[in-house]
């Protein structure tokens, strides 16, 4: 070698090439420190719970932000060469379906066994993080000024809805577009009947103003005034009062709820790493983040509440409420709703 | 027109007869790679997925469409929603460009500045602030004055859209009443006219086409937009709103396609209306010279009317404005009006969102100002085979609403050799194949005013296509290009309706962010993004002007 420099540089190199291969190595051996996840929460909520995913376990977590259909029929489409590790969000009937499709894996995770049975599947394939009971918001202001000089009492059942005097002052999502429209359909129906349910929606349909496109916007509505009285997902109300809403929440008896769950995906890229994200997920730390930052109600009975919500065990909503049933009758019930109500 | 293009044709004729068309085009291969490549452009990103839109339904998804009741109702809303719109929108932009570029009442240089404002945000902000001013328990309507419209439904709706619209009208036809020659009038003037036959025989006919222009991209925007409806229509439904709700919440692509497919109908039937009213009536006094005389203003009371119009409309915009700034500084609207600069935080700064935007937006005004700017020379100067379709491919698009082409693109982009959803790359193109109309339209009319002998000298001299386009055609273009590289740019920040099928995790776009933002209940963060998005363009507006050393040009649209 004529130029000692060049032989060192060319050392040098190999030796850095050599270094490289041996950590890749190392790395493999020790498993990927990736996950992808498919979410149906909003990207504020995910990211918190990702990055706090992150500095626990040093995984690193790649996510997609999809509207629940459209994350299950990516799931369905990539069935021969999975995608994704974790299927985020979304209600419990949804992940049922993908279980029944073989979709899913089982786990049976040491954390799960800190919620109750009525709030995951029997056989391990998915797991509720939070329940979300269908509730009544009003505002407290214009209730205060319309309402109470008449001697009209604050709502407190279903039932109480149709009073003439809240003509044109309710909205509802409606159930064709939005899973929290639904929900309240098929759980009325199911409690009380065919016969006796659709009564009762001809009749609020009298009152409500109008059917809106979005699960959230009921609360929005009732919380700025545009409307006193909105029916949607209880969180969604506690987060407007969270604002500093001046507005009254009631969860009445028998109320229909979702069960937004988590599940992993069969033959996913990272097994092992799903494992530990489903373990971190349904534990009392992430529970405890995604209650303060949603206002969502936990599956775990070890987390913190939202000031002024009940714990579930306290609210009297409609316990025998089939999820599964409610999924399979979606299309009929529809159907009958749309010949009823579609303005 | 007609004249020189016959002349240029036995002039070069004489150079070489013994060579037909193709033969003449074969001899430049610069030429025929620029020809052959927009050609191929056109047909993957504009035709494909019109194609693909057309194509994927099957005869079930085409019978379940005619079944839905749901579906037939939302396609005559539609219908009826982009007619009173279109009509309200065009006359309230024709009322005030006359006011502001014609009549020149006091305070036209703040008005006009002002009357762009709209047009710089997402739809979607002014919706929202709408309800805040004006709804049930809106600011002006119930605070003020005891009022309780019910705005949520289609009058609500016309309400917005009309105000949302009116500016993309104003911007159009103020172009063309400021090129129409004053000239003609003064020659009327002057044999004993009276102001309002001069208005109506003369600034009326000479402003049609540009009225017709304005009033395509009204109708083909108000027909796209699914933001406001979704926020205000209570009940009514509309085709972009069910096709939007058919793809994202219920993901049946089919459907979707048959939606969008039915969507392209009137959309493209006012494209052809407007396109032969443009042909028939094309006589526009473009001398390049500026315009001498005086002009014929209005009678001073007609004056002091359109001044007090144009007052109420800067009031109200300014209102809605003002309501987004508030929204987006202080902790909740109508529950706690403590500052806080928490959500511009949280949207602008932390979120890359914004960077996005801005950086998916400049490369694609600048792909789409040069590759409009070639075509049209192209189009306009030489002699290629097929160049009347090349130039209806090219002002196609502003006639496609951006639901459509955007369903279009998932359609034929998500699989196969042309996989790329996720990718900034469909974004961009989306963008410059969605926004090239204005560009490419500024460009070709700015052409037929060069002379050929222009470039034909060039060529003599012994200069091929390339370097004359390059060295004598493309500095005479400045002004096109500068049009067509701010009209992409303001558009793309602002376009929602087709890029929300496109976004990624890695691409998200601040205007579809705020939407997703608002939807979920962050007013504070999504109003935020708004301010940020109108304050940007402003930026880049200003450092345009700055750069580019001349008067930002958007006004000859």
């Amino acid at each position: 070698m004529r130029n000692p420099a060049v032989g060192r540089c060319i050392a040098a190199a190999i030796v850095a090439v050599m270094v490289l291969g041996l950590c890749t190595a190392l790395a493999a051996a020790q498993g990927s420190r990736e996950l992808v996840v498919y979410v149906t929460f909003h990207e504020n909520e995910a990211k918190r719970l990702f990055s706090l995913f992150e500095r626990e376990t040093g995984i690193k977590v790649k996510y997609l932000a999809l509207a629940t259909g459209q994350a299950v029929a990516r799931v369905e489409a990539e069935a021969t060469s999975p995608q994704a590790d974790i299927f985020l969000g979304a209600g419990a009937e949804n992940h049922e379906a993908m279980k029944m499709k073989g979709l899913l894996a089982q786990y049976a995770s040491p954390e799960a066994a800190k919620i109750p049975k009525a709030f995951k599947d029997k056989d391990g394939y998915w797991t509720g993080i939070y329940l979300g009971p269908v509730a009544i918001i009003v505002n407290k202001d214009r209730f205060d000024a319309e309402c109470k000089p008449k001697n009209i009492p604050m709502p407190e059942t279903w039932k109480d809805l149709l009073r003439p005097e809240f003509r044109g002052e309710i909205v509802m999502p409606n159930p064709q577009l939005s899973s929290t429209g639904y929900t309240f359909l098929s759980s009325y129906l199911q409690k009380y009947g065919q016969a006796e349910g659709w009564a009762f929606f001809e009749q609020l349909d009298k009152n409500v103003n109008h059917y809106t496109k979005k699960g959230l916007a009921p609360a929005q509505l009732v919380a700025t005034g545009e409307f006193l009285i909105g029916i949607n997902f209880l969180h969604d109300q506690l987060l407007m009062k969270k604002a500093g809403f001046n507005v009254e929440i009631i969860v009445p008896k028998g109320a229909g709820w979702e069960i937004g769950s988590v599940s992993i995906i069969k033959g996913g890229p990272n097994p092992e790493n799903a494992r530990k994200f489903i373990d971190f997920v349904i534990g009392q730390k992430a529970q405890q983040l995604h209650t303060d930052l949603t206002m969502r109600i936990p599956t775990r009975p070890d987390v913190e509440l939202p000031p002024g919500v009940k714990p579930l065990t306290e609210m009297d909503i409609f316990e025998e409420f089939d999820i599964i049933k409610a999924a399979a009758d979606k299309e009929a019930l529809l159907n009958i709703w749309s010949k009823k109500f579609a303005r | 027109m007609e004249l020189s293009a016959g002349k240029a044709q036995r002039h070069t004729g004489r150079h070489n007869r013994t060579l037909t068309r193709a033969g003449k085009v074969m001899r430049e291969p610069a030429l025929v790679f620029v020809v052959g490549g927009s050609v191929a452009l056109l047909v993957v990103f504009l035709f494909l997925p019109l194609g693909k839109v057309l194509a994927m339904p099957g005869a079930g998804d085409w019978l379940s469409y005619f079944e839905t009741p749901r579906f037939v109702r939302a396609t005559l809303n539609s219908l009826f929603m982009a007619a009173i719109s279109t009509a309200s929108a065009t006359i309230l932009g024709f009322a005030f460009a006359y006011a502001v570029t014609y009549a020149e009442v006091p305070g036209s240089r703040i008005f006009r500045i002002i009357g762009l404002l709209p047009l710089m945000s997402p739809p979607f902000v002014t919706g929202l602030a709408f309800i805040l001013l004006f709804g049930r328990r809106g600011l002006i309507t119930w605070t003020l004055l005891g009022l309780r419209p019910d705005i949520y439904g289609w009058k609500g709706l016309w309400a917005v859209q009309t105000f949302a619209f009116f500016p993309t009208a104003y911007l159009s036809i103020s172009s063309v009443l400021k090129a129409a020659g004053s000239n003609l009038e003064f020659a009327a003037v002057n044999v004993g006219a009276r102001r309002w036959r001069v208005f109506r025989d003369i600034v009326l006919p000479l402003a049609t086409p540009g009225i017709a222009g304005a009033a395509l991209l009204v109708a083909s925007q108000v027909l796209a937009d699914f933001g406001n409806p979704m926020l205000i229509a209570g009940d009514f439904t509309v085709l972009a709103t069910e096709s939007y709700l058919e793809l994202i919440t219920n993901w049946s692509p089919a459907r979707a396609a048959v939606l969008s497919a039915v969507l392209l109908v009137p959309a493209l039937v006012v494209f052809l209306v407007q396109r032969s009213i443009v042909e028939r009536r094309s006589f526009v006094t473009v001398t390049g010279k500026p315009i001498q005389g005086t002009r014929m203003g209005p009678v001073p009371w007609l004056k002091w009317g359109l001044t007090v119009f144009c007052l109420a409309i800067a009031l109200f915009v300014l209102a809605i404005y003002g309501v987004v700034l508030v929204c987006a500084f202080v902790k909740t609207w109508g529950a706690d009006f403590t500052l806080t600069a928490y959500h511009f935080v949280m949207a602008v700064i932390r979120g890359r969102e914004l960077g996005n935007s801005l950086m998916l937006s400049a490369a694609a005004a600048a792909f789409s100002a040069l590759f409009t700017v070639v075509l049209a020379y192209v189009v306009q100067f030489k002699q290629v085979p097929g160049k009347a379709v090349l130039d209806f491919a090219a002002v196609l698009p502003s006639a496609v609403p951006g639901t459509v082409l955007g369903i279009g693109y998932v359609l034929a982009f998500n699989s196969g050799p042309l996989a790329m959803t996720g990718t900034a790359f469909i974004i961009i193109t989306f963008m410059i194949f969605h926004y090239m109309a204005v560009g490419y339209r500024t460009a070709s009319g700015m052409l037929k005013q060069i002379d050929r002998g222009i470039e034909e000298a060039s060529t003599n001299l012994g200069a091929h296509s390339l370097r004359s386009f390059w060295s004598v055609m493309l500095p005479l273009m400045k002004p096109a290009f500068t049009t067509g590289l701010l009209y992409t740019f303001i558009r793309s920040m602002n376009s929602v309706s087709g890029p929300i099928f496109l976004i990624s995790p890695t691409w998200t776009l601040a205007s579809v962010s705020i939407i997703n933002l608002a939807d979920h209940g962050y007013w504070g963060q999504a109003s935020s993004l708004g301010v940020a998005v109108v304050g940007s363009i402003f930026v880049v507006l200003g450092v345009a002007r700055f750069v580019l050393g001349e008067k930002v040009r958007l006004f000859e649209i």
